[in-house]
């Protein structure tokens, strides 16, 4: 074995240990005789021993965000829900971009829903009143008990539950959160999963003035799981706050990882926020309706 | 002892491909940190870094039976996804960051090296910056086979399969890519040894 050998497998005689191809007794042997070599080997050590202190010093990885997004991705390529493409996953960096997208439309429409009650609506509840209830839905039960909370329901835009209806338990502006739950597909990731279902709707509700809430009666609510809009650890758990329906640009189901049907995309989708107490949006689901 | 720990990176792509959810976690949280930085060093970016690894596990959730057995273990299979990624992401960045070789490239580099990076931020000491420093100044091809080899331990099998080159390719790379650190290190040396000498003297004036 001469110098110019040696030269090329100096970093594995340094760590002591040499890959397949290469006789140690004959690079020893070399080195026993060459001062030049042996030299080298020294400061091949030193290097070694320095490139060994800073793969040590760093224990770097990926955020726990990143854990999330991807097992969510694995959950749903597993399940897929029918006619749903294995999900979009937006890189990182275009993740945080779009979270700030969403968090101030979803601002922005809440500012609208809470304005709008004070600001010369009364035309506006005016016109909803004189809607039919979507009480007439034939899925739903109508003991005379629950008529009044059905109607007030149909005021709010919202169907109430067969099990809530039976109970006669819906109250204008004051229902819990599960009972408006509807069809769920299943495949999307719980966000959301510690939040407690005694959370109260306040009855803040809105809709577009031109929708016409006796249409959708005919129309089967689906609606996605929860996700959560805070992004700081335990701030999920949330006892009471609103569930509010807004309409929202449907290019915010990409930034959600949810796919987007690009024909309809200059039509807004309604989704439900859940505001905490504290009057923060904590989580929102996105509201669809099949005919 | 935990019997789940000891399987083998190969059987737990086993159970991926099968849809074990447990399987994907596992080898996720064995594999994420050694990509990370790997996409870290090479791309000096957090947010690349990030995005490298997900792309990189994305991979499995989209295609699980892409991975194919005789070509290389699956840490080789897992790091060659993330190498095309950042070759990709330095592409594209690639008017924003010029890559030049030789002294140029070295000072080039050395300025995207921003002393409030997390990377910085743990390496305190000053011999393990000048390390740091003198591996993110190497050339592409240099860094990629230091940091597969040297700091992410993989054998130069594993990294050549990652780099798609032989074993030999590897192993003169190694050999040239640690020729420039040291003088790197040396240069660096003489001249912190300088400024210690600067120093004393505006101190003693």
């Amino acid at each position: 074995m001469n110098c110019r050998e040696i030269d090329f497998i100096l970093p594995e005689l340094a760590r002591g240990s040499a890959s397949q191809g290469i006789d140690p007794s004959a690079a020893l042997q070399h080195l026993e005789k060459c001062g030049r070599c042996r030299s080298l080997l020294e400061q091949e050590r030193s290097l070694v021993e320095k490139l060994n202190f800073l793969a040590a010093a760093t224990t770097l990885a990926a955020s726990v965000e990143v854990e999330e997004r991807l097992r969510a991705a694995f959950r749903r390529s597993a399940t897929p829900a029918p006619g749903v493409t294995p999900a979009l996953i937006r890189t990182a960096s275009v993740w945080r971009l779009r979270a700030w997208a969403v968090g101030g439309s979803v601002a922005a429409a809440l500012l609208l829903v809470l304005l709008l009650p004070k600001f010369g609506s009364g035309a506006f509840l005016g016109h909803r009143k004189n809607l039919p209830p979507r009480g007439n839905d034939s899925r739903v039960d109508q003991p005379a008990s629950g008529k009044d909370a059905t109607q007030a329901a149909g005021r709010l835009g919202l169907q109430p539950s067969r099990d809530a209806t039976r109970r006669g338990a819906i109250l204008e502006g004051h229902r819990t959160a599960a009972s408006f739950r509807r069809i769920s597909h299943g495949h999307g990731p719980r966000r959301a999963s510690a939040m407690s279902d005694q959370v109260t709707q306040a009855g803040a509700v809105a809709l577009g003035p031109g929708e016409d809430s006796a249409a959708q009666a005919q129309e089967q609510e689906i609606t996605s799981d929860f996700f959560s809009l805070n992004y700081d650890a335990g701030s999920n758990a949330v006892d009471a706050g609103q569930l509010i329906r807004v309409k929202m640009p449907r290019s915010s189901l990409l930034s959600f990882g949810l796919p987007m049907n690009v024909e309809r995309a200059s039509e807004p989708i309604q989704a439900d926020v859940l505001v905490g107490q504290d009057g923060r949006a904590r989580a929102i689901r996105f509201v669809n309706f099949r005919r | 002892m935990d019997f789940q720990e000891q399987r083998s990176d190969e059987d737990l792509m086993r159970e991926i491909e099968a849809g074990s959810e447990q399987a994907f976690v596992q080898l996720y949280r064995r594999r994420q940190p050694g990509i990370y930085q790997f996409a870290l060093r090479m791309s000096a970016s957090t947010l690349i870094a990030e995005d490298i690894v997900q792309e990189v596990f994305m991979t499995l959730v989209r295609e699980p039976l892409r991975y194919d057995r005789e070509r290389g273990p699956v840490v080789a299979y897992l790091y060659g996804i993330a190498r095309n990624q950042i070759l990709r992401s330095l592409n594209r960045n690639r008017n924003k960051v010029s890559v030049v070789e030789g002294d140029a490239a070295q000072s080039c580099s050395e300025s995207l090296v921003s002393t409030d990076d997390p990377l910085g931020d743990l390496t305190r000491s000053e011999t393990i910056d000048a390390v740091r420093r003198a591996v993110m100044a190497l050339p592409q091809h240099y860094r990629e086979v230091v940091v597969l080899c040297d700091l992410n331990s993989l054998s130069y099998a594993e990294a050549a399969t990652v780099l798609e080159c032989a074993i030999g390719t590897v192993r003169s790379r190694l050999h040239r890519a640690h020729a420039q650190l040291s003088q790197k290190l040396r240069g660096a040396g003489k001249t912190a040894s300088l400024s210690e000498k600067l120093a004393t003297v505006r101190c003693s004036v």
